[in-house]
């Protein structure tokens, strides 16, 4: 008796959706480009399941290890249903890491491909939503990861590094999403590219613009050689769901600065003493979250607002030999290193200001608070009102560590 | 299902159709109709009732008074003393009629036969009940006694159950030679004659007068001698038992490594005797109980007197007496005749083989099950988690015996879920795992032609099958099996592709949780339970497992185990002194089990370690 109950609960709400890991394939990135005979272009990247043991019978560890299809369709997953028409195992998101958009998708709006990601339950919301400012398809052919044996693991390990680098920012389905539609803020996406060994063309005269432009980069602009060819440094900003522009790499470690995601970097500032091929190379950690302070004026309708950054400077090299981190020295110095990213973090407001007019660091979520009503904050308007705002950054630093040799 | 069988019948041919639609409607019917289960005779462990305890004291003052008139022998008294009430049970409302061999007509019934005077009608009756001389291992000597005037008298015992040497030196030497001393008076004759002998010429440590042939078939049947002598209308019964047996050795199914290691042996006495060994308490009972209508067992229910709830003793003295069947000669088969679930996968009575346990137990307040010719103690009432301890967790210091609880509870997780939990995830939930692992296990089955399910039952198989082999199998080429079977099944079926090697890794780590459950019935338990959750995860993914966790949770909720619930004292929430999954100090556990509800509640007083609190006496710091 009670047996039957229970299998007819069983079966009636049973999952009947029984199948086999070889049955599957699974996707691991995929691309969305605007389409040439269609409306869009859909590149997924699929896994080959490869035993651990490196190819028993093949004997050669560089066996490809993913295939990369591209499929028009008029959405994402009608893409996904044709793509089965010549993908011989059922192509599914569960396992997807990373979905990136072209430049052009973004500029024209990425509302309506955010949307499906967040709803479809295969999709998780702390999937990668990355810009690129190529092709997508592009970007996904030449994921080809060389440390890791798939392209997901790869996508994860690059953007989690974001905890020891300042210039790749957070980028998850569900902050895109929420920042899209929201009153308060701008969203973000991190930007990607495919860097083709292209080296910087001529050696600039400048020893002190060198030094500045060491993250200040876009993707493809990394000097470099060898590697998996893509990369991640800079972000694009969001005005609404189009895209609106850019920061480098040296200003996202600043966004990030701002906004309390930031973690450590390491800069490398000029001696002030020597200015001339000397540096003092720090790694600069988050020592609390920054403090916001909003005045609203008398008389005005835009507040001013005041950020208070609290780093921390672990010194990794004075390559003048001078003994900063003795007795007043020390002050001095963490004033100077104060001073210079305070100039730089002014430097990101001014421009999110004046040439974006976004607020990406979210500020108007510390002013929500004073208003009533949500109707009110919303006929605030804050992000209209936000490039007419006084914003200003005021940076505490405290050397904690300043190596072994003295 | 009602449904079901209407499906059936439309396929049937028209005429059929009405009767098997109307059968069906009617089984179908009868199924989902709620139905009151027979009544059972329940017994509920409740509070010691104080009227029914006078009552029962009253009761055993009567039975101390009549095994007092009966014996003096200890372990008689208590043997009879249970007889007795059994018989005042039965026999107190119709006295039967006592009768003489004479009158005996038709076949010889044992009922209430007595001795008769006459030797040779005693011996021929002898030779009814024994069947001599065929029955070759009744041995029958004549002899005469020796005195002013030799009467004539026989000897009967068990040849391989009674111990030769105490025969000729205690029994025959002394009534044939001895005897006839310079104060024997010439006239003692009949049952005077054979108070005599008992007193004064047989060595026998146990010797008793016996009138009726009930008792002294019992007795020569368990390795007793039994003297007649002319013109004695009774019969002298010295105990001279003595046969082949295994000496104490280690314990074999439940082996540890700190603490005592002797385990229980074949023969009930020197069972109760490694029990007694450790209780030097008066308070410790033994009482024997018959148990099987033909092979006539002892069993022996041994509790603490000034412990044990009576109401328990009583209810499980009162099951073990009911049992009516042939043979109940093995404690498994007794567990199975007084148990309160039969057809549940989880075992409701330890068995144990080892004293140390049985002694913790019965000073909780428990009762211990000894079986004559059987090694292994039940023990009632058994809780769930029980079931999952060794005696070395409270043996070892805190934090290693809870390392080992740990371990074990994770052990049974595993045990019954792994396999179901694998076939879940790679068949329906594949999203729950890390990328890596997931392409894994795909390229691990890429060369399997069959579907998870198939695959995993069939390596589950195949490790029982190796585990029953291992047993089976004559001990020279058992160690040998389990290489090959290993070899066999995990090299060559991942080389053949088969299988795939993570499903090995799974099927082994299930089954190495498997042989860590302390309890042989509670691992067969987990065993069979494996495979209703693996079934259901093939079939129904996590719902199944979630199913099958919610009905086993709730069985066992609903069982019970001599009127305590199994899952005491988390099932229902009882007071507890925290010795369920992890335990606390030694010192610290004050209070007797509270679900036991036993006569002395405190095991030890709030302050166990006196030196604590001793003044003045404080050791030096340094």
């Amino acid at each position: 008796m009670l047996f039957v109950c229970l299998f007819s609960i069983l079966i009636t709400a049973g999952c009947w959706g029984a199948r086999e890991t070889d049955e599957m394939g699974y996707v691991l990135s995929l691309g969305i480009d605007q389409g040439v005979e269609n409306v869009i272009q859909v590149t997924f990247q699929i896994a080959i399941p490869q035993s651990p043991e490196g190819g028993g019978g093949g004997g050669g560890g560089d066996k490809e290890n993913n295939i990369v299809v591209s499929v028009e369709a008029a959405s994402l997953f009608g893409a996904l249903q044709l793509a089965n028409s010549f993908v011989s195992r059922e192509l599914t998101l569960i396992h997807n890491r990373a979905v990136i958009v072209s430049e052009e998708i973004a500029r024209e709006g990425i509302n309506k491909y955010l949307e499906p990601l967040v709803r479809s339950r295969e999709i998780r919301r702390n999937t990668f939503f990355l810009v690129t400012r190529g092709m997508a398809k592009e970007f996904v052919e030449s994921n080809q990861p060389l440390l890791e044996r798939n392209a997901a693991r790869d996508f994860e390990l690059l953007l989690a590094g974001r905890k020891v680098v300042g210039f790749i920012p957070n980028s998850i389905i569900n902050d895109i999403h929420r920042s899209v539609n929201d009153y308060g803020r701008e969203a973000i996406v991190a930007l990607v590219g495919v860097n083709n060994d292209k080296k910087g063309e001529e050696k600039q005269e400048d020893y002190q613009t060198m030094v500045k432009s060491e993250t200040a980069l876009f993707p493809n602009e990394v000097p470099r050689e060898g590697g998996n060819k893509i990369e991640a440094i800079g972000l694009a900003v969001f005005h609404g769901d189009r895209l609106k522009g850019y920061l480098n790499g040296l200003e996202t470690s600043y966004y990030q600065m701002i906004t309390g995601d930031f973690r450590s970097a390491i800069y490398s500032f000029p001696d002030p003493e020597k200015p001339d091929g000397h540096l003092i190379v720090v790694r600069v950690t988050k020592g609390r979250n920054p403090q916001f302070k909003v005045v609203f004026e008398e008389g005005k309708v835009v507040p001013s607002l005041e950020v208070t950054l609290a780093l921390e400077g672990e010194i990794l090299s004075i390559q003048s030999g001078l003994e900063y981190e003795k007795g007043s020295k020390e002050k001095e110095l963490e004033e100077y290193l104060a001073r210079y990213l305070a100039s730089g973090a002014n430097d990101v407001i001014k421009k999110t200001q004046n040439e974006l007019a976004c607020d990406i660091f979210g500020l108007g979520d510390k002013l929500r608070k004073y208003f009533w009503t949500f109707q009110e904050w919303k006929d605030y308007n804050w992000l209209e009102k936000y490039p007419s705002s006084e914003v200003n950054v005021k940076v505490n630093l405290i050397i904690r560590r300043t190596g072994l040799s003295s | 299902m009602a449904k079901r069988q209407d499906n059936e019948g439309e396929g049937l041919s028209q005429e059929k159709q009405g009767g098997l639609i109307s059968k069906g409607i009617k089984a179908g019917v009868k199924l989902l109709v709620f139905k009151e289960k027979t009544p059972v005779d329940n017994f509920i462990l409740e509070g010691v009732d104080e009227r029914k305890q006078e009552e029962r004291r009253e009761e055993e003052d009567v039975a101390a008074v009549h095994t007092a008139k009966d014996d003096k022998t200890g372990e008689k008294a208590r043997a009879n003393k249970g007889k007795l009430r059994q018989k005042k049970s039965k026999k107190c409302k119709k006295p039967m009629r006592v009768k003489r061999l004479s009158e005996q007509k038709g076949p010889i019934t044992l009922d209430n036969l007595l001795v008769s005077p006459e030797l040779k009608v005693n011996k021929e009756y002898l030779e009814t009940i024994f069947s001599l001389p065929e029955n070759k291992d009744f041995v029958l000597r004549d002899f005469k006694i020796f005195s002013d005037k030799p009467t004539a008298a026989f000897a009967l015992f068990m040849e391989g159950m009674a111990d030769r040497s105490t025969i000729n030196e205690g029994v025959l030497k002394p009534l044939m030679l001895l005897d006839g001393g310079q104060d024997s008076s010439n006239d003692v004759t009949g049952i005077k004659m054979a108070e005599y002998i008992k007193e004064r010429v047989v060595y026998g440590n146990q010797v008793d007068i016996i009138e009726k042939y009930e008792d002294i078939v019992e007795k020569v049947n368990y390795g007793g001698t039994a003297v007649f002598i002319d013109g004695c209308p009774r019969c002298i019964l010295v105990e001279t038992k003595g046969w082949d047996r295994r000496p104490i050795g280690k314990s074999e199914t439940e082996q540890i490594i700190w603490g005592p290691h002797e385990a229980f042996n074949e023969t009930l006495r020197s069972n109760t005797g490694l029990i007694r060994k450790s209780i030097r308490n008066t308070n410790l009972m033994t009482e024997l109980i018959k148990v099987g209508v033909q092979n006539r067992t002892d069993a022996a229910v041994m509790y603490m007197k000034n412990i044990a709830n009576p109401r328990l003793v009583e209810e499980v003295k009162r099951r073990i007496e009911a049992v009516k069947s042939d043979y109940v000669g093995e404690s498994g088969m007794l567990e199975q005749f007084i148990e309160d679930h039969p057809f549940m996968p989880v075992p409701q009575i330890l068995a144990t083989e080892r004293p140390d346990r049985v002694v913790t137990y019965i000073l909780e307040g428990k009762v211990a099950i000894l079986i004559d010719g059987n090694p292994h103690v039940l023990i009632v009432p058994t809780t769930f988690f029980s079931l999952l301890q060794t005696s070395e967790d409270y043996y070892l210091r805190l934090p290693y015996g809870n390392i080992l609880r740990v371990l074990r509870v994770g052990a049974m997780f595993i045990a019954t879920t792994l396999p179901a939990v694998y076939v879940a995830i790679t068949t329906f939930h594949q999203e729950m795992i890390p990328t890596d692992l997931i392409l894994a296990i795909a390229a691990a089955r890429e060369t399997v032609p069959l579907p998870t399910v198939v695959e995993v039952f069939m390596m589950e198989f195949a490790f029982e099958l190796i585990r029953e082999a291992g047993l089976r199998v004559p001990g020279v080429i058992g160690n040998t099996l389990g290489i090959v079977g290993a070899l066999i099944l995990g090299q060559a079926a991942v080389q053949a592709g088969i299988v795939s090697p993570i499903l090995i890794i799974i099927v082994a780590v299930t089954g190495l949780a498997s042989f860590t459950i302390p309890n042989y019935s509670m691992a067969f338990a987990l065993r069979g339970i494996r495979f209703a959750f693996t079934a259901l995860a093939a079939v129904f993914g996590f719902l199944g497992v979630s199913a099958a966790f919610f009905v086993i949770l709730t069985s066992l909720a609903s069982m019970k185990s001599f009127g305590v619930p199994l899952l005491v004292p988390k099932g229902p929430k009882t007071k507890t002194e925290s010795d369920v999954v992890l335990r606390g100090p030694v010192w610290s556990m004050e209070e007797r089990p509270d679900y036991l509800d036993t006569l002395n509640r405190r095991r030890q007083p709030r302050i166990s370690r006196k030196w604590t609190v001793e003044s003045g006496k404080r050791g030096d710091d340094n």
